[in-house]
């Protein structure tokens, strides 16, 4: 799938996409920072109490150090996804891990589910997938459908991103439940029919035996 | 400044346990929610100096909640605390009636002199408005 090309788009629409996840990875690593930052000055107030009393509490201390770590971590894999996804735009088309791909668009729009107070979980296959394609794109589809959902779902709804492989095809869903429309709808489901357009790749809407909305995107000539 | 009453509401229950507690070793009483909703249950039922809201958060966000609460308590010291401040929410949060929009991470002493300033503002409103009664009642009997 290398007939990849972004010219449906506006630089606007593109560098929106872009602006929209980099913030919001932004405002994680602002609060990770504003949380170690507080670790910090409890331990600071520890050290001043401990000069006054001369006692330190040490099970204290060894419970803000662990803290500190624990949010670190999450600190570290905030700021490897957003490196993953800044170079997402190095090159027009690009081999790479669908796997990697669909696991970073979903942990990056963990936020914006959370705001919306809806479960977004993933489903992967064992075998990783390869595809040659705009990283970029596909991830601002994938997105555009979470968001899509996201927009027209009641709170406590869940939504589920999984794919699957079939002779040489890869079809991703998102699966969700379209409560009420809105008035972005149409709007976001022409920039999804613009991404489909621009990356190749079909789109249709489906409904499941239990009355739940699927939007698959299905890209054909895999890499293996 | 010792007994101040603050309400501390964040979704990040990591952040308001430890500046929680950091208040409270400053003579502060903290209650914390996290989300605006249970921020507006607790300050329908308790008193408070100062509280300190998020901005963004599930559910009802930082505005929405300082509305509610405004509605209901014209006198509540509200004290937004966000990640990335802009010009227009700050304006946006004033409009609406908030003291104070701080940036996140705060300062704490920073927090401290603030969550003082409004406690001494709500002292202020309580005695401006008891004045005004005790001149109206005296007004109503001729006094």
């Amino acid at each position: 799938m290398s007939n990849v090309n972004g010219d449906s788009l506006s630089v606007q629409e593109k560098l929106a996409f872009f602006g929209m996840i980099t913030a919001g990875v932004s405002h994680d690593i602002n609060n990770v920072n504003a949380i170690i930052r507080e670790l910090a000055g409890l331990m600071e107030d520890l050290f001043y109490g401990a000069e006054q009393t001369g006692q330190l509490n040490t099970d204290k201390l060894k419970e803000i150090v662990q803290k500190i770590g624990d949010q670190t971590k999450r600190g570290e894999k905030n700021i490897k996804r957003l490196n993953r996804f800044s170079h997402s735009v190095d090159y027009p088309s690009q081999n790479f891990s669908l796997n990697g791909l669909i696991m970073d668009i979903t942990d990056l729009s963990q936020r914006f589910a959370r705001l919306k107070r809806i479960t977004l979980s993933l489903d992967l296959p064992e075998v990783d997938t390869e595809i040659e394609s705009s990283p970029f794109l596909l991830q601002y589809l994938i997105f555009s459908c979470i968001e899509l959902l996201l927009e027209t779902s009641t709170e406590y709804e869940k939504i589920n991103v999984s794919f699957a492989e079939q002779n040489g095809s890869v079809s991703i869903d998102i699966t969700g439940k379209i409560s009420e429309k809105g008035n972005r709808f149409d709007d976001r489901m022409n920039m999804i029919r613009k991404l489909t357009n621009d990356l190749s790749c079909e789109f249709n809407m489906k409904q499941t035996e239990d009355n739940r909305d699927v939007l698959a995107l299905i890209i054909s000539n895999t890499k293996s | 400044m010792a007994y101040e009453r603050v309400l501390l509401v964040d979704d990040e229950e990591e952040f308001i346990q430890t500046l929680s507690e950091r208040m409270q070793a400053r003579g502060l009483t903290v209650s914390t929610a996290t989300s605006g909703e249970k921020a507006i249950e607790i300050a329908e039922e308790k008193n408070f100096d100062a509280i300190i809201l998020d901005l963004q958060m599930p559910g009802l966000n930082g505005i929405e909640t300082l509305k509610l609460m405004r509605e209901k308590n014209p006198d509540a010291q509200i004290i937004l605390l966000t990640g990335h401040a802009t010009v227009e929410k700050s304006v946006e949060a004033v409009k609406h009636g908030a003291v104070d929009f701080l940036e996140k991470p705060a300062e704490i002493n920073k927090l401290m002199e603030i969550i003082k300033e409004a406690s001494d503002r709500k002292m202020m409103l309580f005695e401006k408005r008891a004045e005004d009664d005790i001149k109206k009642i005296m007004k109503a009997k001729g006094w």
